[in-house]
């Protein structure tokens, strides 16, 4: 198992303070090592993409966690635009959301997400989620380093 | 739209009250005619009485010498008469004689009278006359009538001006009212759905914060402060119970119609596998009726709502028994619905109403639950136009009865 160990680099672009410790919380406890950069709304999320201003030296993430109801670009906008930008546009992206909108699922898909998590109401069943999804991409997929 | 609905509501008075007259106005103009119409048949017998009466004082001795001539003069000096059609006389034999015809038809009046002359009967006298005169009084009374009608719009007009006002701001008023009230009964439901929605991602953080203390620094807290933090997790279970609630409640009030026909034992065995683990915690019996009709539903709200009326029952047992619970169909006073009854303690009749309110319970709070279960219950009741309450159960125990419109 070990030897399927590699550090995977998630840009978590979320808004909401608890939600972001949920999430490294539920990563740390999978026991998956990995690193988390953390940004706050999708302009944010870009600029690291882009490495412009302050991101200028930060690595590019081999996964993405996208907030949908984000402030200054939401998730569907931040997916839209560098998913048109080949230098970042392979990285795997997953939409993370409330809402159970069929159309905001269907819409993930179509522009490109490789996945769509709703973040349960329940905390017990959002931090089993999370866990899950860490080992999923921890250890089964396989993303580009 | 209110002054729409205004005017609207005015020219309707308007048209009323001229409607009321016309009426009034054709009542009288009908009773007038006919009270004329008799009067008239009266006066045109009488005349022709007297007339038949001086005919034979003048024919009588024509016929009796037989002087045709005579008799024709006599019978000439009807002419002038326009009710006489004509007049024939006949002699013993019932020979015509001779006759006057200033139009060969049979009248509205047909009269026959023997001619006596020295008191001896020497033959017979028939008129056909018929009513004149009639269309020149009932159009005189028309004109008048008419005249009336033409006065009486802006009488009706003037007159009902107070009233006009009157109901037409109650009116507008009212439809304001009714707008105003569905406006913030639609804001009530969106603030529902919002605060319950909503209050639910910081409820997340506490439940999710609150367990994490629990798992991992709760040693580090004395008895007292475990006791406090024990407190904090419980009232955010509880609260996450209320939210639910809440949210179903609100879901409940914006269901679509029902739209499907679903045999009741469908929506019972939908309801009951939901409840299956329940069901065997408590070691509950179920009975169900065999034959249950086809209801108009909306399926998911009907089977929640049986549902929460099954579960209802296993929660409600007199200590030391389980729960005995009968499923059957209802079908009484022309409503259609399913009846769940139970052996538990049963529901004082001063709480049958208010168990049926969001948020009221019968019971302390020991007894798991918020009490909305019922209240979604009615709900879904009355979006199908059907109702829900409790009666007791002969033998002790509850029966509750959901019932849906006919389809």
């Amino acid at each position: 198992m070990d030897s399927n160990k590699k550090l995977i680099k998630i840009l978590l672009a979320e808004d909401n303070d608890d939600d972001i410790v949920m999430i490294q919380d539920a990563f740390a406890r999978s026991r998956i090592i990995n690193s988390f950069d953390v940004v706050k709304n999708g302009e944010e999320a870009l600029k690291f993409l882009r490495k412009e201003g302050q991101y200028a030296d930060r690595d590019r993430p081999g996964l993405i966690l996208l907030d949908i109801n984000m402030p200054k670009k939401n998730g569907f906008e931040v997916l839209e635009a560098l998913k048109q930008d080949t230098r970042f546009d392979y990285i795997p992206v997953i939409m993370l959301t409330t809402s159970e909108r069929e159309e905001d699922i269907v819409k993930s898909y179509k522009e490109g997400a490789c996945s769509y998590i709703t973040k349960p109401v329940n905390f017990n069943n959002f931090s089993k989620v999370i866990e899950q999804f860490a080992l999923y991409w921890a250890l089964i997929s396989k993303i580009p380093s | 739209m209110t002054e729409d609905q205004q005017a609207k509501t005015r020219k309707r008075i308007i048209l009323l009250g001229i409607a009321s007259a016309v009426i009034a106005l054709l009542l009288a103009f009908l009773t007038l005619g006919f009270y004329e119409f008799y009067k008239l048949k009266e006066e045109t017998v009488n005349k022709l009485e007297s007339q038949t009466d001086m005919l034979i004082f003048g024919v009588g001795p024509a016929l009796m010498f037989d002087d045709r001539d005579s008799a024709d003069k006599t019978l000439e000096s009807l002419r002038s008469d326009r009710s006489i059609n004509r007049v024939r006389i006949y002699n013993t034999k019932g020979q015509e004689f001779t006759s006057f015809i200033a139009l060969d038809q049979d009248g509205d009046i047909h009269f026959k009278k023997d001619i006596i002359y020295q008191n001896e009967k020497i033959g017979r006298l028939e008129i056909d006359a018929r009513y004149v005169g009639f269309v020149d009084r009932f159009r005189n009374y028309f004109i008048i009538i008419l005249i009336i009608f033409i006065f009486s719009i802006p009488i009706t007009f003037i007159l009902s001006a107070p009233l006009r006002n009157q109901v037409s701001k109650a009116v507008g008023q009212l439809s304001e009212l009714t707008t105003r009230l569905e406006q913030s009964n639609g804001e009530l439901e969106t603030l529902l759905y919002i605060v319950s929605h909503d209050l639910k991602e910081p409820l997340r953080s506490i439940e999710y914060f609150s367990t994490s203390v629990k798992e991992e620094y709760f040693n580090k807290l004395d008895d007292k402060g475990k006791d406090y933090f024990d407190r904090v997790i419980l009232a955010a279970s509880r609260m996450r119970l209320l939210l639910d609630d809440i949210l179903m409640m609100s879901r409940a009030r914006r269901m679509k119609p029902p739209d499907e026909m679903v045999n009741g034992e469908n929506i019972i065995n939908d309801a009951l596998a939901r409840l299956e683990g329940k069901i065997k915690q408590v070691n509950a019996r179920i009975t169900i009726a065999k034959e249950f009709p086809k209801y108009k539903v909306e399926r998911m709200w009907a089977t929640q709502a049986v549902l929460n009326l099954i579960a209802n029952a296993l929660k409600f047992t007199n200590e030391g028994e389980v729960p005995n619970i009968e499923i059957c169909p209802y079908n009484e006073k022309g409503q259609t619905g399913i009846m769940v009854s139970d052996r538990g303690p049963g529901v004082p009749p001063e709480h049958t109403r208010k168990i049926f309110e969001l948020f009221q319970r019968a019971v302390e709070r020991k007894v798991e639950g918020t009490g909305a279960g019922l209240a979604i219950v009615l709900e879904v009741a009355h979006r199908h136009n059907g109702d829900a309450w409790v009666q007791p159960r002969e033998g002790g125990g509850s029966e509750f009865i959901i019932t849906f419109a006919k389809a």
